[in-house]
């Protein structure tokens, strides 16, 4: 250390013996502001820049300012080759000149994932929900996950009652600042009794009924979750006309009606609905119109819940891509189903190839906001008790960071398994 | 509050003047100066007849401080605003400090997220020890501590 040579005064700089240590001295707000602006990796530089940085960091307060600017990855699986990594790759604009630049993270199990086979359910202010298998017992388990920090949250879906045709779903409610998994169910073979509701909320350990639910959840698109709502399309002849939606926030289901000039129009014989999802803050829902050459229609609803305010955004020349999100420049992001990620731009109407997902041969994606947000911050409700809670703690602040610790309820009921990988 | 200041006649150009930490006096339209909260609420304290004293800015600084507000006041449009602004911020570091400290002290929000990005954009893709040395941060980890930070960290430094 004392061999480290001190940094050569700069001949260009005007006040020498002030120049040092500028930024160090920032106020600490202003540091948080400037580095809550960063991509994940720069971060991990900057955790290594001095300990002020580190501790600023590792701060639950940072983590909810960096993901409010956090910008939106894309996270890719190859399912051809039932991989269990997952590829995130983070587009990260300059603000003043105009380039975007990507920064490309791979998630592999035991460093930021569960070592287990998992599908991907959806992502929600920067935690995933993934449904996969435990290893010892194969019961099916709800995994919600920080991929950044390599930490779980283990949710068992097992039960002595069999329930059929069960569909799961992250959220988050804002009202409560909690995030919740909802899942929907059939008490009996599907349809002959009405589908259920229960929602878990992350931290006390326990399902709640909700009771009955007018829909069921179904698969989820890459990127439906808007107003503490997640939104997803009910092909069921009952919902037609409608989009489904479910607010975590008051905890009720919601029906949004489909742009209605399409519905007389059309009658949906010819547009057939493609996905729903976000762009901007705006929710839009796409169609795949059988015309001579095919074309695809995104309308957004310019406010949110009112049916009028449907419109019809874009026409893209091309069918079967499905938009993921909007880069600041305007140009939108697509999937084109189990091959590739598109950019498209509305001005020229052109749309190129990203390259992302080279070498893959079939993929599913989702929106993923990379994030700091920490499991042991969100499961630390009263009732947790958690084995050797003050190591854990000085684990963290300490930076020795190597624990496995497991915290059970008091209430027996279940158990939640913290996993913070060596 | 119940100061029966005219500030609400729109008849033509008042005048606000701003006096730096060293003595230098700025004359700034109300129009321009009122971006600043810190000089807003100065200026509905009374301040505005007489001279405002800005005591954690020297004059280097409230120059361009006021070249700012004058520029975000002028009306031009969005696409010259984001040039110019490129520009304003594209200077030395020591400058783009007392900047940032002057527009948080002004509490100028929307200069002030310009600066913060900017500084950003600088950190981004850089090495810690590139980070260190831009600012002049010393590194108070031990070599041990480094490597514990990195090893635990080494799938996000491939």
């Amino acid at each position: 250390m004392d061999a480290k040579r001190k940094r050569a005064a700069n001949p260009e700089s005007s006040s020498p013996a002030e120049s040092k240590c500028l930024v160090a001295q920032l106020p600490h707000g202003l540091i948080l502001d400037i580095l809550s602006r960063l991509p994940i990796k720069s971060l991990f530089s900057c955790k290594l820049v001095c300990k002020t940085w580190l501790h600023l960091i590792s701060d639950p307060h940072f983590a909810k300012l960096h993901l409010s600017k956090s910008s939106t990855a894309i996270l890719i699986r190859d399912v051809c080759f039932r991989s269990t990594e997952l590829l995130s790759t983070q587009f990260v604009e300059e603000v003043h000149d105009k380039t975007v630049d990507v920064e490309k993270m791979r998630f592999v199990p035991n460093t930021n994932l569960p070592d287990t086979e998992f599908h991907v359910i959806n992502s929600c202010k920067g935690l995933l929900c993934l449904d996969g298998k435990s290893k010892g017992n194969f019961n099916q388990m709800i995994y919600v996950c920080n991929p950044i920090l390599g930490e779980y949250v283990i949710i068992p879906v097992f039960e002595k009652l069999r329930k059929w045709e069960q569909y799961f779903a992250l959220g988050f409610s804002s009202v409560s600042n909690q995030y919740k998994v909802l899942q929907t169910y059939f008490p009996d073979r599907p349809y002959v009794n009405q589908c259920r509701a229960e929602v878990y909320t992350v931290g006390t350990g326990q399902w709640r009924s909700i009771g009955n639910a007018p829909f069921s959840l179904d698969h989820l698109d890459a990127n439906a979750f808007l107003h503490d709502s997640v939104h997803w399309i009910d092909y069921s002849p009952e919902n037609d006309g409608f989009i489904c939606a479910f607010d975590f926030g008051f905890e009720h289901f919601k029906r949004l009606a489909l742009p209605i000039d399409s519905q007389k129009l059309h009658g949906f014989r010819d547009h057939a609905i493609s996905c729903v999802g976000v762009l901007k803050a705006w929710l839009f829902v796409a169609f795949d119109v059988c015309s001579e050459w095919g074309d695809l229609e995104i309308w957004v609803m310019e406010e949110y819940g009112i049916k009028e305010s449907w419109s019809k955004k874009f026409v893209v020349d091309f069918i079967s891509y499905q938009p993921l999100f909007t880069l600041g420049s305007g140009k939108i992001l697509m999937f084109q189903r189990h091959q590739c990620i598109v950019c498209y731009d509305p001005k020229s109407k052109s749309i190129q190839d990203t390259g992302i997902s080279q070498g893959m041969e079939c993929i599913g994606v989702t929106a993923y906001t990379p994030s700091f947000v920490s499991l042991q911050d969100i499961a630390k409700g009263e009732e947790l008790k958690s084995v050797d809670e003050d190591d854990e703690l000085e684990a963290f602040t300490n930076i020795k960071g190597i624990y496995q610790g497991q915290a059970v309820f008091e209430n027996g009921h279940c158990a939640l398994t913290y996993q913070q990988f060596p | 509050m119940a100061s029966s200041e005219s500030t609400t006649t729109s008849t033509t150009t008042k005048v606000l003047r701003l006096k730096s930490s060293d003595n230098e006096i700025f004359g700034v339209e109300e129009k321009a100066a009122l971006q600043s909260e810190t000089i807003k609420s100065l200026a509905e304290d009374g301040y505005s007849e007489d001279v405002i004293p800005l005591f954690n800015v020297e004059k280097k600084t409230l120059a361009k401080i006021v070249e700012w507000l004058n520029k975000h006041a002028s009306g031009s449009s969005k696409e010259e605003l984001k040039r110019w602004d490129a520009d304003f911020v594209d200077v030395d570091k020591d400058v783009l400090y007392d900047l940032l400290l002057a527009s948080n002290y002004l509490n100028i929000e929307v200069l002030l997220h310009q600066l913060a990005q900017k500084v950003a954009d600088m950190i981004k893709g850089k090495k810690p020890e590139e980070i260190r040395q831009l600012f002049g941060i010393k590194n108070d980890f031990t070599p041990e501590e480094e490597a514990e930070i990195r090893r635990e960290n080494a799938w996000a430094f491939e």
